[in-house]
């Protein structure tokens, strides 16, 4: 017989093991443990000498820019000072009576963006024509006076500026200026500064993502069934066998002491031979009674034989195959429309904006149609199973993607990689659901939505920085990759062990005549069609569909797409808790919901050039912030409400299979929303067709409010808390 | 040495520097560079003209409107670099069509192998026109060449320039008139711009057509005024700098010259008016910015015309071309000419980015 360790204390026979328990799960989490500050060390000296490196070759690299511009300046200078003494010498014009200077050199500065003004100054000094960039300049005043008493060919300011004296007959009648800005310096290494930092950021949370999942399958967990086996030695328990996976340090710990168990199993079978011989050797019954008293008595308080394997199995293992496989599908987040609008045939009678639509409608479709079918194969085979099932597709379809010659194969690569992420998603949530101790399963899950979310994180920006480095298609290649070593991490560290008899509810087909009870709960369906429905609609719309384009319309690089992307992700990572400690607060679940929906369309309608935000990026920002923390709000408190639906039918329908009703019915929102950005974007600027997604999301609160009012006890219960429960 | 660093210079900062290297370059480029020819259709493979020897050349009669000019120079010099025996018999008519007639009877005669016209008044009276009334009195069977035609489609001398349609075939040389007024543009802030011209010739009429429609889409007034006939009924020179006077107080600020014969045979009377006025004239043409004072002018070259006349002559003689579908050559560039001298004196500066691109010279003066 196999046991897991987090659900020994089902055995029977056995008494509660809440030392081995602790041991399991609480060995990085609580400060003070060894390991925790192992992490938390390496964590930060990662990341300081990250930062260091970094500091150190961008200084590096700032001081060979320097003296590059200058050169430049000089050159540049030096052109247009020969023109100016053509026309001063050869022409004879009076330099004060040059005529379209300024003109010339705007358009010199148009073409060198470095210079930030350039200069004529007469014999006494005294400024003839001072052309600046408005831009980095402060104020052509402040220039002007500073030019007066400045010497030729020094520093000024911040400016690095190069004098040409023209001459006629050996008489100096003007002197050109170039002043080089040391801003655009600043400016060009900021760019560099956002990949740098993202690259950080991304690679000290890999690192502590894979830092905490070697500890716990390396480290915790064999130590914890260490502990679990000495707990059972100490209740006289020697009959367990210690499941060993590696033969590491602590492997060759867990072999003495499967030794150790086995030699005393042995010595056990040894005393048990002894005494039946002895028994039997006995002619005086007393005796043998005696001796066959002593036999009961250690059996009764030791136990050597029908012990079970120990090993460990938690839901934490799925966090780090799953965080891969959400940071494989976020990397092409900031320019998947732009990758199709380029794909798309031009010559369709099918409009450019309905084709790159299409592909996320499409994935979106694909995933959702396979996510109950991912459901209920979990239940048959297992979750390990059906996210090795999941990986083929999704590294095939990846892949495709990255050898992609066309529009139409595209969309089918995109539909394989759809069909893998419906399967892993609901794996993952099925292998948490089966290995979740059954109090902390809300806990436990977040597990799971934490690694949607450092994904989440992770994604955009890096994404961003392979695209705009290595092109739109190296970055499915990259998907492809980190999609393949989810897989192998599934395949190599995590135990098929098959299901036992918890199910984990996603699906099952008994439970679809529950379904029919449910819609005709206007709660549920309030919160189904006019809560869910507008919050994938928005995200698919507005985030995967428009957003990208827009920003990408401004006039952003693809590492600044990925970036303003990412604090999506953030904002709703960085709410979640607060947001579930009011919920559970406050009970008041309606009203959280109504103000998160609100949320995500309000941010949406402020990008409309109507309401006046002087920068697009602003904006744009503000309305991404707005939408995870709408998210955040709304999310959870659905999932309260909708499992309060689920009790309101007093058993006759399971939570879980509530929460998948309604997950089915959320996925319709995300097909929807490309479908209506399309159309808008037709019709409209981009920006105004966000707004436009905007105003359709903030349509429906007065439509929940309305039937949530109508619907009757719309006070909260509060009993349920589904924190976790997001996406 | 020095070479090199020019052209790192344009490899850096191009096309600033660009424009200030061609003002290098200026110095030693001739007009030969800009000769490009829209050559369509000369896919008549096979083809082959007369060959001649020195014993036996090309005969060649050009016929010109007020005696020889560096056209001809240019005509002649490009057969002779490419090595072809010819021959170049000149007439002229000294500005009077009457004197034509002879002129034809004597080709007719010696059934030359090309005939070269000069001008719109000459070609028309000895070629004619695409439809003529009495095609009897015109030399309609011997291939032609004409140059210094403004325009040879609303003189009806060509049917299009991409196909001419007839025996004769040519060259064009003026800048059309939106690159004109570009460059007009380019050199200053110019309202209202005035034209004084002879209404009698066919080349001012169709110029003054041109300017109605395209002064005012540049935002220019235009301002036109008809030189008055004398007591002969023929346009009178004296009037001249009374008009531009009237021109000056009607509130124009700049002066256009056009391809017309009159106000460039006059040419010095009115740019002198001009700069006693204060007022900057462009032309059009490079008679009146290389004979007397005009300031400034987009124009193109008349050796660089002459040359491409020449080799239009090539194509018909040596390679047996048809001049019917032989296309009316054009450059492709024109050269913004700059008299410094009258720049100095009017006191109105090109501006700088001009300086890059211009031709600066100085003028004849008339003391």
């Amino acid at each position: 017989m196999t046991i897991s360790v987090d659900r020994i204390e089902q055995e029977p026979g056995t008494e509660s093991d809440s030392g081995g328990q602790a041991a399991s799960d609480g060995i990085i989490g609580r400060p003070g443990a060894v390991l925790y500050r192992i992490v938390a060390l390496s964590a930060i000296l990662l990341l300081v000498s990250q930062i260091a490196f970094a500091w150190f070759s961008l200084k590096g690299f700032e001081q060979v820019l320097k003296p590059q511009l200058e050169r430049k300046g000089e050159v540049v200078g030096r052109a247009v000072s020969d023109l100016i003494t053509f026309g001063v010498s050869g022409l004879e014009i009076p330099p004060d009576r040059l005529v379209g200077v300024d003109a010339y050199f705007n358009s010199v500065m148009s073409k060198n963006a470095e210079i930030e003004f350039m200069a004529l100054l007469d014999r006494d000094g005294d400024t003839l024509v001072l052309t600046h960039n408005d831009e980095v300049t402060d104020s052509g005043r402040d220039l002007r006076s500073s030019l007066s008493d400045l010497s030729p060919g020094g520093q000024m300011g911040d400016r690095i500026t190069s004098a040409f004296p023209i001459e006629v007959d050996g008489d100096v009648v003007t002197t050109l200026l170039v002043g080089i800005s040391t801003e655009y310096v600043s400016s060009r290494l900021s760019d560099i500064y956002f990949d740098v930092v993202t690259v950080i950021i991304v690679s000290w949370l890999v690192t502590l993502e894979f830092m905490k999942f070697f500890m716990s399958t390396k480290i915790t967990s064999p130590l914890s069934s260490i502990s679990i086996a000495l707990a059972r030695g100490r209740k006289g328990v020697f009959a367990d066998h210690l499941v060993i996976r590696a033969r590491d340090e602590v492997g060759r710990v867990m072999a003495s002491l499967n030794d150790l168990l086995h030699a005393m199993q042995q010595r056990y079978e040894d005393f048990r031979f002894e005494l039946r011989e002895i028994r039997n050797a006995q002619l005086d019954r007393s005796v043998a009674e005696k001796v066959q008293g002593i036999k009961v008595k250690v059996d009764g308080t030791y136990r050597f034989l029908g012990g079970q394997e120990i090993r460990h199995k938690s839901s934490t293992q799925i966090r780090v195959p799953m965080f891969l496989l959400m940071f494989s599908e976020e990397l092409s987040r900031p320019f998947l429309p732009l990758f199709v609008s380029r794909l798309a045939p031009q010559d369709s009678s099918i409009s450019t904006e309905f084709l790159v639509g299409f592909p996320i409608t499409v994935f979106m479709l694909v995933a959702a149609v396979f996510t109950p079918i991912g459901g209920m194969l979990s239940d048959r085979f297992g979750a390990r199973r059906v996210f090795l099932m999941g990986a083929v597709p999704a590294v095939v379809g990846y892949f495709g993607s990255f050898l992609t010659v066309g529009y139409l194969d595209f969309i089918f690569w995109r539909g394989l990689s759809g069909i893998g992420y419906g399967l892993i998603f609901i794996a993952a949530q099925a292998w948490v659901a089966e290995n979740a101790k059954g109090q902390n399963k809300a806990t436990e899950m977040s597990i799971f939505v934490g690694a949607v979310f450092v994904g989440m994180i992770c994604g955009p920006p890096f994404g961003g920085i392979i695209a705009g480095r290595l092109g739109y298609e190296t970055t499915f290649l990259f998907s492809a990759g980190l999609a393949l070593v989810s897989g192998l991490i599934v395949y190599f560290t995590l135990d098929d062990v098959r299901r036992h008899s918890k199910k984990s509810g996603f699906m099952r087909p008994a439970e679809f005549a529950g379904w029919r009870m449910l819609l005709l709960d206007k709660r549920f369906l309030a919160v189904a069609f006019f809560a869910a429905v507008p919050g994938k609609f928005i995200a698919t719309g507005f985030f995967f569909y428009l957003l990208p384009l827009h920003l990408n319309e401004i006039g952003n690089s693809q590492s600044v797409i990925g970036w303003l992307m990412m604090l999506y992700g953030l904002s709703t990572f960085g709410s979640l808790r607060f947001v579930s400690w009011i919920a559970d607060k406050t009970g008041n679940y309606r009203i959280l919901v109504a103000s998160g929906v609100f949320l995500t369309g309000f941010g949406c309608v402020v990008v409309h050039p109507a309401v006046g935000i002087p920068n697009a990026n602003v904006a744009a920002a503000f309305a991404i912030l707005c939408l995870g923390i709408g998210h955040a709000l709304s999310l959870t408190s659905q999932l309260a409400m909708v499992q309060e639906s689920a009790i309101r039918f007093q058993g006759a329908i399971g939570a879980t299979s509530a929460i998948s009703a309604y997950r089915v019915i959320e996925r319709l929102g995300m097909v929807l929303g490309p479908l209506v950005a399309a159309p808008l974007a037709i019709m409209f600027d981009l920006d105004v067709a966000i707004a436009g997604i905007g105003m359709i999301t903030l349509a429906f609160v007065p439509l929940f409010l309305i039937t949530t009012y109508l619907s009757g006890s719309h006070a909260g219960s509060g009993a349920m808390h589904a924190r976790g429960g997001v996406k | 040495m020095k070479q090199e660093r020019i052209r790192k210079i344009t490899v850096l900062v191009s096309p600033a520097a660009g424009m200030a290297m061609r003002a290098i370059r200026r110095v030693t480029a001739t007009g030969a560079t800009m000769l490009v020819l829209l050559s369509f259709g000369l896919q008549d493979a096979g083809a082959q003209g007369r060959q001649a020897t020195p014993d036996e050349p090309y005969r060649i009669i050009g016929v010109v409107w007020r005696g020889e000019t560096e056209v001809e120079d240019g005509f002649r010099a490009q057969l002779r670099q490419r090595g072809i025996p010819f021959e170049f018999e000149v007439k002229n008519l000294d500005l009077d069509r009457n004197n034509a007639p002879p002129f034809i009877e004597e080709i007719r005669q010696k059934q030359p192998d090309l005939v070269y016209t000069w001008g719109t008044g000459t070609t028309t009276s000895i070629v004619g026109r695409v439809e003529q009334e009495n095609p009897g009195d015109y030399i309609r069977d011997i291939p032609g060449v004409f140059v210094l035609v403004a325009y040879p489609i609303e003189a009806n001398i060509v049917e299009k320039f991409e196909r001419p349609g007839r025996m004769v075939t040519g060259v064009s040389y003026l800048a059309p008139v939106d690159v004109q007024l570009g460059a007009i543009k380019a050199y200053h802030d110019f309202k209202a711009l005035a034209v004084i011209y002879d209404e009698s010739a066919e080349n001012s009429r169709i110029n003054v057509e041109h300017l109605r429609e395209a002064v005012p889409q540049v935002g220019m007034k235009l301002l036109e005024y008809r030189v008055p006939d004398n007591n002969e009924g023929r346009p009178d020179p004296g009037a001249l700098p009374e008009l531009v006077q009237r021109a000056r107080d009607d509130g124009a600020d700049l002066l256009y010259m056009g391809p017309d014969s009159f106000v460039t045979r006059h040419s010095d009377v009115y740019t002198s008016s001009a700069i006693e006025a204060g007022l900057p004239t462009f032309s059009s043409t490079q008679a009146p910015l290389l004979n007397s004072r005009a300031m400034f002018g987009l124009v193109t070259d008349y050796f660089t015309v002459g040359r491409l006349a020449g080799l239009q002559a090539e194509r018909i003689l040596v390679d047996g071309l048809d001049p019917q579908t032989l296309p009316v050559g054009q450059l492709a560039r024109n050269k913004l000419w700059i008299n410094m001298d009258v720049v100095h004196e009017v006191g109105l500066y090109p501006p700088l980015a001009l300086m890059a691109v211009a031709d600066f010279r100085d003028s004849p003066k008339t003391d």
